[in-house]
């Protein structure tokens, strides 16, 4: 378990004054919960992740692991616990003189009691298994595309048997498939290994389809804390809206009507909803904005339909929609600024 | 085009001393820059590590003071430095003639010269990789030893090529004051005694030897780079 507590961190700017980065950040990240903290650039989700291991020292407050609180440790017993929390880049970070297997067995050998170098090897290729590249453990780093990369940046960060893996935009720089493979990797592990992961992330499709609890980071600043489904479908900040509805803005074109926002979080992807509720209550609604994708057999993202003028057509859709499992349907009236 | 008298010089310089030469110019070469080595990879690795955003910070008067010296040693230029080492010869080898009697002003000299080098080439190496490596709980001496050396051993490489190649030009410099080899010859015969077709060949040896110094660094540096594969 990750407490963060009254957890502030400042830097010092140039002209003598201070940049609140973080401040006053409660936290509590469970054992093997995919927790996720989103915000915008500069909302300092970075200095956070990097709070959490310590790279970043906090200007006040504590981080405690499992009990322990990090910020009172000495180096050695700070190097130490980093072992059991590993981290993830988006850029990757791959020692480039190195092969893939040898990166891996890097944070091996940092740990030196922990036997020879053939006992490293024969883990790293089971890493390698594991992330499934084990063709690739001769290749170097410029010899990989970016999802490999990454796959081996996994691969180093399970080696040394971490309780946490902190991703720090780790598909930032990836293309969109590449990015569900590596997200359903580490949903994988999560699941296989039991590891606690924190994503940080500036993007709301990553934590809605790997997290269960997220944070919204804002001006350094936690403006709203929950379960995924929650603050996806319902957020109760701006900032959260701005995150949730990048878009929102184009729906200003149809001031007259009510709209209704649906909000898919593994709803069946079979389902055929709007032309249902055509069939069955024959009732024709817009589809103002639909941004949904499948992953199996569930669907995910959200939609914005327009509501018919008439107010008990409107009302009737608004049961119906409220009622297909798997979907949430809220009346949108406010996030259009 | 050149007379008998000094067609005939050239061939008993290269009969008799050339070969000799061209040695204690290798030695001249080689031995100082390694020993630079010795002595400037771990100044300039102190040089990054102990800077105010290094991975372990010194006090920064300190740091300081090691900047100052190395800028004033690279400031003075090498033959006055040589003519101020000479009596450090005496005392260390007892001779200040002679190639090796060169070997320490050359060191004193390209030192921290190599030092800002490798200070550079471990400037380039990525800060995210370093950072990776203190999440893994790596401790400053195996950052060194595993992140940032083997990480710039490409760029030290070249620049140990460049290091070189600048020590020997100043190993020829010092054939001035007796040093030795192919510069000696070429001091002697291009300028006391003026001959210049020994001058010439002298000259050329000493291209063809600093051309042969940047082939072998280049390919040595091409193979030992794994991000160009």
């Amino acid at each position: 378990m990750i407490e963060i507590k009254q957890l502030c961190k400042s830097f010092p700017m140039p002209d003598g004054s201070q940049l609140q980065a973080l401040d006053n950040i409660n936290l509590t990240i469970n054992d093997g919960e995919i927790f996720g903290i989103i915000g915008l650039s500069g909302a300092g989700k970075s200095t956070l992740v990097r709070c959490i291991n310590l790279l970043e020292r906090p200007t006040s407050g504590q981080v405690l692991l499992d009990g322990k609180d990090l910020t009172a440790m000495g180096p050695k017993e700070l190097r130490k616990a980093r072992q059991g929390m590993s981290m993830i880049f988006q850029g990757f970070n791959l020692l480039m003189q190195r092969t893939a297997l040898e990166n891996i067995c890097f944070p091996l050998e940092l740990n030196g009691l922990r036997g020879e170098a053939g006992w490293r090897k024969k883990r790293a290729r089971e890493l390698l298994e594991i992330v499934g590249l084990p063709d690739k453990a001769d290749s170097y780093p410029s010899q990989l595309s970016g999802g490999q990369k990454q796959r081996i940046a996994i691969a180093r960060a399970l080696a040394s048997d971490p309780k946490v893996l902190l991703c720090d935009e780790a598909t930032s720089a990836l293309d969109p498939t590449t990015t569900q493979s590596i997200l359903a990797l580490l949903k994988e592990l999560n699941r296989s290994l039991g590891v606690t992961v924190v994503v940080i992330t500036h993007e709301m499709r990553v934590v809605q389809q790997i997290c269960s609890r997220v944070a919204i980071l804002d001006g350094g600043v936690i403006q709203e804390e929950g379960a995924v489904a929650d603050i996806f479908s319902n957020p109760r900040t701006e900032a959260g809206r701005r995150l949730v509805m990048p878009e929102g803005k184009k729906i200003h074109v149809l001031p007259e009507n009510r709209l209704v926002r649906l909000v898919f979080n593994g709803a069946s992807a079979g389902e055929p909803i709007i032309s249902g509720l055509a069939a069955k209550q024959g009732i024709m609604l817009n589809i103002i904005s639909a941004d949904t994708r499948s992953i199996g057999d569930e669907t995910f993202g959200e939609m914005v339909l327009g509501l018919p003028q008439d107010e008990t057509e409107a009302a009737r859709a608004l049961i119906y929609l409220r009622e297909v499992p798997g979907v949430t349907a809220e009346e949108v009236t406010d996030y259009v600024q | 085009m050149f007379s008998e008298k000094s067609l005939e010089l050239l061939r008993n310089i290269m009969q008799e001393e050339f070969l000799t030469a061209v040695g204690e110019s290798l030695l001249m070469t080689f031995v100082p820059t390694l020993l630079a080595f010795v002595i400037g990879l771990p100044l300039g690795v102190l040089l990054v590590t102990g800077d105010k955003d290094g991975i372990h910070p010194l006090p920064q008067p300190l740091m300081q003071a090691v900047n100052l010296i190395i800028n004033l040693m690279r400031s003075i230029p090498f033959l006055i430095l040589l003519i101020m080492v000479l009596p450090l010869s005496k005392l260390m080898v007892g001779t200040r003639v002679g190639c090796k009697a060169m070997i320490i002003p050359l060191t004193v000299a390209a030192a921290p010269f190599v030092a800002r080098l490798v200070e550079t080439s471990i400037r380039e190496v990525d800060p995210g990789v370093v950072e990776a490596a203190q999440a893994m709980g790596a401790g400053t001496m195996q950052i060194v030893g595993k992140v940032l050396i083997p990480e710039a051993k490409p760029a030290l490489l070249s620049n140990l090529t460049v290091a070189l190649i600048t020590v020997c030009g100043y190993g020829a410099m010092s054939g001035a004051v007796g040093g030795g080899g192919l510069g000696t010859i070429a001091i002697n015969y291009g300028y006391y005694r003026p001959n210049p077709l020994v001058l010439y060949v002298m000259v050329l040896a000493l291209v063809v030897l600093v051309q042969l110094i940047q082939a072998v660094g280049n390919w040595i540096v091409r193979r030992s780079d794994k991000r160009s594969r």
